[in-house]
């Protein structure tokens, strides 16, 4: 049962966020982010305690903002232990405990934006949550409301969704504008493609084309009358009042468009899901580490640098994974592992698979060549080639495939070096190395486990001419017993100490006796624990030279 | 056994750290070390604005009601001051290449003085390792926000009359900016050099860089405004050298 007392106060809660933003606009627009130079206290004062007779100029704005946040917060933690402890419905209990978890690391980061100077990513985070937060209180009214869910059709489902997730990327645009004085072209780039969607949607929210228009003249305006974030002197008035209009009416478009999504059902997120599959996140993810510890170990960019080249690489290996499944989309309808993909199974189509992924490689590629260097662009459009027209068309044909394919997958941390540097030196090399050889083992074992699989869909790979696994296992030892000598190479070029040394050296000799078991039995289950052994072994290697690095 | 092992593990690993105890270090000097050059050429002359001086802006100060009572009229921007002459004040003249000495710090402390929500110098020069005292002479709340590049930023409180705050420089840096973000009008800059040749023109618009050795230097003038402008200057021994910038504003 549905307390309507709850409803209510999550729809105070919602109205207390807005005018939180505004406020917190207001601090920045202002540019009196650090008129309170202390945090959680005021001038050495507890907050709560700090004279309004004090709150002069900067204060006023900085102050006021951190009193209506302590109000919103008070009210979130009475909000979300009703809904969490006072009701039975599951998604009413989440978003209690997200509005919680959001509203404390929102403060924290309030804090720590003052304590270190507004450093832009801070900063700009700090303004990302915002508006995140307000969505959820706006799913907490909603959610606690008796508000039916919409029927629709899946475009207007998708479209919303779009929508909203434009309107939320254009938000963090603009928060970046304010707090690093960049990302204008982008910005305005964005405000087209939310207006071709708003028109798309006028017949569901008229009132979402009126608002995308007013916000459109109010950005052009505003920008008219910007003044760099250095600039000395005094604002005018109209120079204050535009950006923090501009920044309230889109709050509105966020949130109008939020509640509109969520309305039509959450549960339809199955198109975006299947796409989101397309990409294999799983890949992505362990190609986005090893390319951070390139980055990380290769130099001393700064970190617009780092998310630069993150961004890039996730959008190009994310297409050459939508790519990959577009090719394999044949045998992949024909393995039990693979049958439900999002391809076999129909929930995208080929042509629009191929479309994304050529579009996700390009737009990656270009970024990196725009924004970090050319190397780097280079690099990622060599291993989406070989990755996607060499490795996947090889795995029908030759037993090699494996070798050939972990040559694209070791290319990541040559990347993040080739970023951080714009070199490659012997330790990008070094970390190639360690990539080329651990794929190996781990790709074998993935092999073994689903031998009978690949054999059905006529795949090459090794276990499948080799009934036995004679061939298997040899290979498996020796890329196991050289991952031993490999993984040591970063402390004798320098590039780690004697902690990295033998913590490698254990992890090493550990995954090799786990191979050793897997080659003796050959059984499924010794197959899956190198498969594991080789899973944990790469993070925790990645681990140790951070640490022995710091 | 132990005395033994320890640094034969030492050898093993690589330990850098001595099971010893330090060398006793050597007693400060005394006296200022011998690289400390001084001569007795000097840079003088004045610095000009050419075209129309921008017509100053009216602070508006009703933000805080103490800062508007301070004043007995209206207060304007002190971005751009021309004397009646035609020069400019608050430039920043300084030697930028050429010095070869090494200087230590003054003992006497640069001060920033926060008096009727403005500060006082807005533009001065410091020595890198010179004290710097931050003072608020005001009856009402000012923050000091340090946005050095080079050397660490800070922003720090003084809320009450009276509040001193002591800080220092460690590398060169040509200018900080410090503002108040209480009072966004609050604006001033110091010129943080290694060495004690510069000088920021006043009242006469002419500024003198004194006691300097002979030779070639490259000399820069600094206005917050206008920008930067270079010369390269040889002196002479004994000569006292005249220069001339001249900065423009555009309309």
């Amino acid at each position: 049962m549905t307390s309507r007392w709850l409803h209510r106060l999550a729809c105070l809660l919602c109205a207390a966020t807005f005018l939180l933003l505004v406020a917190g606009a207001t601090v920045t627009s202002h540019r009196a982010g650090l008129a309170v130079p202390d945090w959680p206290e005021t001038y050495s004062q507890p907050m709560w305690r700090f004279p309004f007779s004090k709150m002069v100029g900067g204060i006023l704005y900085e102050h006021s903002h951190r009193l209506i946040a302590s109000a919103v917060g008070l009210l979130t933690t009475v909000v979300a232990l009703w809904a969490f402890f006072g009701q039975r419905n599951v998604t009413i209990r989440r978003l209690g405990i997200a509005a919680l978890a959001a509203v404390l690391l929102q403060g924290l980061l309030g804090g720590l934006t003052v304590k270190f100077l507004l450093p832009p990513p801070i900063s700009i985070a700090h303004a990302a949550l915002a508006q995140a937060f307000f969505c959820v209180t706006i799913a907490l009214a909603l959610a606690t409301s008796n508000v039916r869910p919409i029927e629709s059709t899946g475009r207007t489902r998708g479209l919303s969704l779009a929508m909203t997730i434009a309107v939320y990327i254009q938000l963090i645009l603009g928060a970046a504008i304010r707090h690093s004085e960049r990302g204008v072209i982008a910005h305005v780039a964005g405000a087209i493609a939310v207006l071709i969607l708003a028109v798309l949607l006028v017949r569901q929210r008229p009132s979402l084309l009126a608002l995308v228009s007013l916000q459109i003249a109010l950005g052009l305006a505003t920008l008219a009358v910007h003044q760099p974030k250095l600039a000395s002197g005094q604002l005018d008035t109209i120079q204050v009042l535009l950006p923090t209009l501009h920044l309230a009416i889109g709050a509105l478009i966020l949130g109008s468009s939020f509640a509109l999504t969520f309305r039509l059902g959450i549960h339809s997120t199955a198109p975006l899901r299947a796409y989101i599959e397309l990409t294999k996140p799983r890949i992505v993810t362990m190609v986005l580490v090893t390319t951070a510890l390139g980055f990380f170990l290769g130099g001393h960019a700064p970190w617009p640098v780092l998310l630069a080249t993150l961004v890039g690489v996730g959008l190009a290996t994310s297409g050459a994974a939508a790519l990959n499944n577009y090719l394999d989309r044949d045998v992949d309808s024909k393995m039990v592992r693979t049958r439900d993909r999002a391809l076999p199974a129909g929930l995208v189509s080929p042509a629009q698979a191929l479309a994304f992924g050529v579009s996700l490689v390009l737009v990656g590629v270009l970024a990196l060549v725009w924004a970090v260097n050319l190397l780097t662009g280079f690099l990622v459009l060599l291993a989406a080639f070989l990755y996607v027209l060499v490795y996947t068309p090889m795995k029908r044909v030759s037993v090699f495939n494996t070798t050939v394919g972990a040559i694209p997958g070791a290319i990541p941390p040559l990347c993040g070096w080739a970023a951080a540097s714009g070199r490659l030196d012997t330790g990008a090399w070094v970390l190639f190395a360690i990539l080329f050889v651990w794929q190996h083992p781990h790709f074998y074992s993935i092999a073994w486990m689903f031998k009978d699989d690949y054999r059905n869909a006529g795949l090459k790979m090794l276990p499948v001419v080799d009934p036995s696994g004679a061939r298997t296992t040899r290979h498996t030892l020796a890329y196991a017993a050289a991952l031993i000598v490999v993984s040591l190479l970063p402390s004798f070029v320098g590039m780690t100490g004697n902690a990295y040394l033998f913590g490698s050296l254990a992890l090493s000799v550990a995954l090799l006796v786990v191979g050793v078991a897997f080659c003796r039995a050959r059984r499924f289950v010794d197959a899956r624990r190198l498969l594991k052994a080789s899973v944990v072994y790469l993070p925790l290697l990645v681990a140790l030279m951070i640490f022995d690095k710091l | 056994m132990r005395i033994v092992v320890v640094p034969a593990l030492c050898l093993v690993l690589g330990c850098s750290k001595s099971s010893e105890s330090p060398p006793p270090t050597a007693p400060p000097p005394a006296v200022a070390p011998a690289t400390e050059l001084f001569g007795t050429s000097a840079i003088v002359g004045k610095v000009v604005l050419k075209g129309e001086a921008p017509k100053p802006k009216i602070i508006q100060m009703s933000a805080d009601p103490y800062c508007e009572s301070a004043h007995g009229g209206a207060v304007t921007n002190e971005e751009v001051l021309v004397n009646e002459d035609g020069t400019l004040r608050n430039v920043f003249v300084y030697v930028k290449q050429g010095v070869r000495g090494v200087y230590s710090p003054p003992g006497v402390p640069a001060v920033i003085d926060q008096r009727g929500c403005l500060y006082r110098p807005r533009v001065q020069g410091i020595q890198v390792g010179q004290p710097l005292v931050i003072r608020n002479s005001d009856d009402t709340l000012h923050n000091i926000h340090s946005l050095a590049e080079k050397n660490n930023p800070f922003n720090l409180g003084q809320p009450t009359r009276g509040m001193e705050s002591k800080k220092s420089f460690t590398q060169p840096e040509v200018m900080v900016h410090f503002k108040c973000d209480v009072h966004p009008w609050m604006s001033c800059y110091a010129g943080v050099l290694n060495h004690p040749f510069f000088a920021v023109t006043g009242d006469g618009g002419t500024f003198e860089i004194g006691r300097l050795p002979a030779g070639q230097y490259v000399v820069e003038a600094w206005h917050e405004k206008f920008g930067t402008q270079q010369q390269t200057i040889t002196v002479a021994k004994d000569e006292m050298k005249a220069a001339e910038f001249v900065f423009t504003n555009a309309p």
